[in-house]
């Protein structure tokens, strides 16, 4: 199906509520990803990434005709997550929650580019390209949700060593990733 | 794999004593490898977080379409149909959705099993998904049927009184006894012997009853049935429209009658049309809602009459999500907290809760949610539902000691509640299973997304009584 992203934004600023909701679904996953990386939990993550959707409803009509619309929700995204983390930095935190906020201090300052759907498509090929107790480790941790110990039984390992194995799982896979993103686009 | 980088495996896995975490706060102060290494982590962790959590696209747009600017229309229905067309491709009608194989088999087994039933046994239960639930019950001597108690594919024998069900893909019947059927799926039965009444909202079209020689389908109706001993089926539509499938083979196909409001007919058990049926005031009302009974779409559905108990444990089912009138027009006279009063989305893990201060007339609610999987392991699974209320939503309860602190004020006069366990929804396990709450602009929808995980969800929603005088 080929559709007119311009002609859907064109009717959504007359106010046409199922373009929207076309264009809702066109961005979805580019705008989830931007704002997942850049928060620290998931659920705050998709609430943030409506507010994006919502707020650029409120604002569609600043866009200018031919202007697309991708580059133009990220920085709407990038604008409400510097909000949100300005939020949290005004609550006084411990240091663990301080070292959270050091990345996510560096992860908004970055330039919003299109590469976070294209990180994740490669982080998907590196996850496919995992074998064996590799692939079961990640499984138990981030799809079953299992805490360290829950893991440890199952897989008879010890805590220390499973949390070196999850370290060194997700350098692999930065570095995986990278390497993949070359590849594709050089 | 030095100190500091084995302080950064263990910060992934919240697994850092306090003196550790001032440690390795200091470390990425001053290092900027380090730094550079937590930043890269991070994104690793939360892509790895984020690719695994569960991806629920239609529920992720139409949360966003529900939080739209007020000046539009926000009813759930409309919501949905907008998602609807937006995805066109067929969407799975329901998870527990059986095939028709399944289900035949299912209806054999049962047969089979019926032989060997005599009436002092349980006929009701045949373990797996659920397809309707019992929403109203009058008549003592059938304690069997209790308000709020889902039930699975199967037989069912009203002896005597009359049995309000709502089926999980959206249609009421009201059956009254001696009457006994079977529960084929979530949109179908088959009337063995009985009156049954039939009310179909928009959307849960297609609900079919089956009788000896026709099977009913409903476009969007009300409708009364009745089977007498010899087989014969009574049909009256009262509004709408129902298709009358007669039986057939596959080389002739049962043709097909349209019946409209206010026809009525007689079939043989063969099919044939016989002259004088019974008449509309033979059958029992139409179970239609009134006017303010909360509308609910998915996985809600709203019970008649209270149940008796909503402890843990007494009505537990992953396909249904109850919702019952807890108590009218109470008067609020001092400063109640709730969770949330406003539009908006809430997850369980919501941290600021709000005041409603007095006057007030407010109608509680209770939504009541209890899946059968145990707590252990969480999972995937969501269920989906919403609820429509005629007046505006004034605040919501969620938090399991404001519900204990307001059962006196608001709870139902004779339900038992559970006091002793976490009942509220707030967030008992990970992130994974966080439930998602959605108020809409016009503050009369409530949408619900929980996690079908072994805890007991309830919320308690005020809302403001019926021609009670205008918020402030």
């Amino acid at each position: 199906m080929i559709i007119d992203e311009s002609e859907l934004i064109r009717k959504a600023q007359t106010g046409d509520l199922e373009s929207f909701a076309k264009l809702v679904a066109l961005h979805q996953k580019s705008v989830r990803a931007c704002v997942a990386v850049r928060v620290n939990s998931p659920h705050d993550a998709d609430d943030i990434a409506q507010e994006v959707f919502l707020t650029a409803h409120r604002r569609l009509h600043e866009l200018d005709a031919g202007q697309s619309l991708g580059p133009w929700l990220r920085t709407v995204a990038f604008f409400i997550l510097k909000n949100h983390l300005r939020k949290l930095q005004r609550s006084p935190v411990h240091a663990v929650e301080e070292i959270t906020q050091l990345a996510d201090t560096a992860l908004i300052q970055e330039e919003p580019d299109d590469r976070d759907e294209a990180r994740m498509t490669a982080m998907q090929h590196c996850l496919g390209k995992l074998e064996g107790p590799a692939r079961d480790l990640i499984r138990l941790r981030y799809e079953e949700d299992l805490s360290l110990q829950e893991i440890g039984t199952r897989l008879n390992r010890k805590h220390s060593a499973l949390t070196m194995a999850l370290h060194r799982l997700r350098q692999s896979l930065k570095d995986c990733v990278a390497a993949r993103l070359t590849e594709v686009n050089p | 794999m030095n100190q500091t980088e084995q302080l950064l495996a263990r910060f992934f896995e919240n697994d850092l004593n306090a003196a550790e975490e001032a440690q390795l706060l200091s470390a990425c102060q001053s290092d900027a490898d380090l730094r550079r290494e937590l930043i890269d982590i991070t994104r690793v962790h939360r892509s790895l977080q984020w690719l695994h959590h569960e991806e629920d696209t239609p529920r992720f747009e139409s949360e966003v379409m529900m939080r739209l600017e007020p000046d539009e229309i926000q009813s759930a229905a409309f919501v949905a149909g907008v998602i609807a067309k937006v995805h066109p491709a067929p969407r799975k009608k329901s998870w527990f959705w059986i095939s028709v194989s399944a289900a035949a088999a299912a209806i054999a087994l049962l047969a089979t099993a019926g032989l060997f039933l005599n009436s002092s046994q349980k006929p009701n239960v045949v373990a797996g998904p659920h397809v309707a639930v019992v929403t109203s019950y009058t008549g003592s001597s059938d304690p069997e049927f209790k308000v709020g108690q889902a039930l699975s594919i199967g037989a069912l024998k009203v002896r005597s009184g009359s049995v309000g069900l709502s089926f999980a893909d959206g249609a009421l019947l009201s059956v009254e006894g001696p009457a006994e059927l079977m529960l084929i799926s979530s949109g179908r039965a088959r009337l063995i012997q009985g009156k049954a009444s039939a009310h179909v909202p928009d959307g849960a079209e297609g609900f079919t009853i089956e009788t000896p020689g026709v099977e009913l389908v409903d476009l969007g109706t009300e409708f009364g049935v009745s089977v007498n001993a010899a087989g014969e089926a009574d049909v009256h539509v009262f509004t709408g429209e129902v298709e009358a499938r007669l039986p057939g083979d596959e080389a002739s196909p049962g043709s097909l009658v349209a019946l409209n409001t206010a026809d009525s007919r007689r079939f043989a058990s063969d099919g044939a049309s016989l002259g004088s049926p019974i008449g509309p005031n033979d059958y029992p009302s139409p179970p239609s809602p009134g006017i303010d009974a909360p509308r609910t779409q998915g996985a809600v559905h709203f019970l008649q009459q209270p149940p008796l108990s909503v402890e843990t444990g007494h009505l537990q089912s992953n396909e249904f999500i109850l919702l019952f009138k807890e108590r009218d027009s109470v008067e609020l006279t001092r400063e109640t907290i709730v969770s949330f009063a406003k539009p908006g989305r809430y997850t369980s893990a919501q941290k600021n809760p709000t005041k409603i201060r007095p006057p007030h007339q407010v109608t509680s609610y209770l939504l009541h949610y209890d899946p059968t999987l145990p707590s252990i392991s969480p999972s995937k699974q969501r269920r989906e539902g919403s609820v429509t209320f005629s007046t505006p939503v004034v605040g919501v309860i969620q938090k399991h000691m404001a519900l204990n602190l307001t059962d006196d004020l608001f709870g139902h006069p004779s339900a038992v509640y559970d006091q002793a366990k976490g009942r509220g929804s707030e967030r008992k396990l990970k992130d994974a299973s966080s439930d998602v709450i959605v108020l809409s602009r016009d503050r009369r929808t409530l949408h619900f997304n929980l996690a079908v995980s072994g805890d007991l969800d309830q919320i308690r929603v005020l809302v403001k009584t019926p021609d009670s005088p205008p918020l402030r």
